[in-house]
């Protein structure tokens, strides 16, 4: 699976991974999308860089983007980073 | 193409980090997008062209502020001017956070009785192939889809302004 900036998560797409490209996107189907990974023990990489430009939006309304919202789910989960990747707690 | 060139350098020195406090500001912006609307097809195309990542975010940034001055207002001009910079961010980076944004442009303009798909046609001329089709998109899905709670966020009447608060 593939996480990040849909610009950058087309590459991983392009070679296979899974990535969430819906037009009935919502904010709930990507929480459910990463949820259902979380519960499987996928690892899932990063199409994005860990960077202020792409975690912050810079505005009261939404100070974080999708992709913030996204590494926070995994890191609740106990997922970490390895590389490019976040990969699930070790057992 | 002069003056919305500059409008959009001016646009670059404004800070979205906290809403702007100055009525102008806003005005400004809403200027900026009917000056856009009345450049050439090929100048629409430059213009979008230039725009940097840093803009994008405030384009963004700003269509957020437009919907609850429609909601504050009641007036359809900051919906339409929401819609348009939709069309000069030109869903680029990533759709989904478009979707956030329009889902609170969607929320004002039925709040004010506007007809949120007839104004999205009658800016759709502006947009890129890529725009048009996620605004089609979007206009398109099953309507419950674009409720706020969907995305998590609620308004809420803050110094006798609404505003759009996280869940």
């Amino acid at each position: 699976m593939v996480i990040g900036r849909l610009e950058d998560t087309a590459a991983g797409a392009e070679i296979g991974m899974r990535r969430l490209n819906d037009p009935d996107w919502t904010v709930n189907v990507n929480d459910a999308w990463v949820q259902g990974g979380i519960d499987a023990n996928k690892p899932f990489y990063l199409g994005s860089n860990i960077s202020f430009k792409n975690l912050r939006s810079g505005n009261p309304v939404y100070p974080k983007t999708v992709f913030f919202r996204e590494l926070s789910q995994l890191r609740d989960a106990g997922f970490y980073r390895q590389g490019d990747w976040m990969l699930p707690p070790k057992q | 193409m002069v003056d919305v060139n500059e409008k959009l350098k001016w646009l670059e020195s404004v800070s979205v980090r906290f809403r702007p406090k100055s009525e102008d500001t806003f005005e400004k912006v809403l200027d900026f997008t009917e000056s856009f609307e009345r450049l050439s097809e090929s100048e629409k195309a430059d213009l979008v062209s230039s725009v940097s990542d840093e803009v994008t975010k405030k384009l963004l940034a700003f269509s957020a502020f437009f919907a609850e001055l429609a909601l504050a207002t009641g007036e359809m001009r900051w919906v339409k001017g929401a819609i348009v910079l939709h069309v000069i961010e030109d869903f680029r980076k990533d759709y989904r956070e478009n979707f956030r944004y329009l889902v609170l442009v969607a929320h004002a303009a039925k709040s004010i009785q506007a007809d949120f798909a007839g104004v999205v046609q009658s800016v759709i001329g502006s947009a890129s192939n890529r725009a048009k089709d996620f605004l089609n998109d979007f206009v398109g899905r099953d309507q419950a889809l674009n409720e706020l709670e969907k995305f998590g966020v609620k308004v809420e009447v803050v110094n006798s302004q609404p505003r759009f608060v996280q869940m």
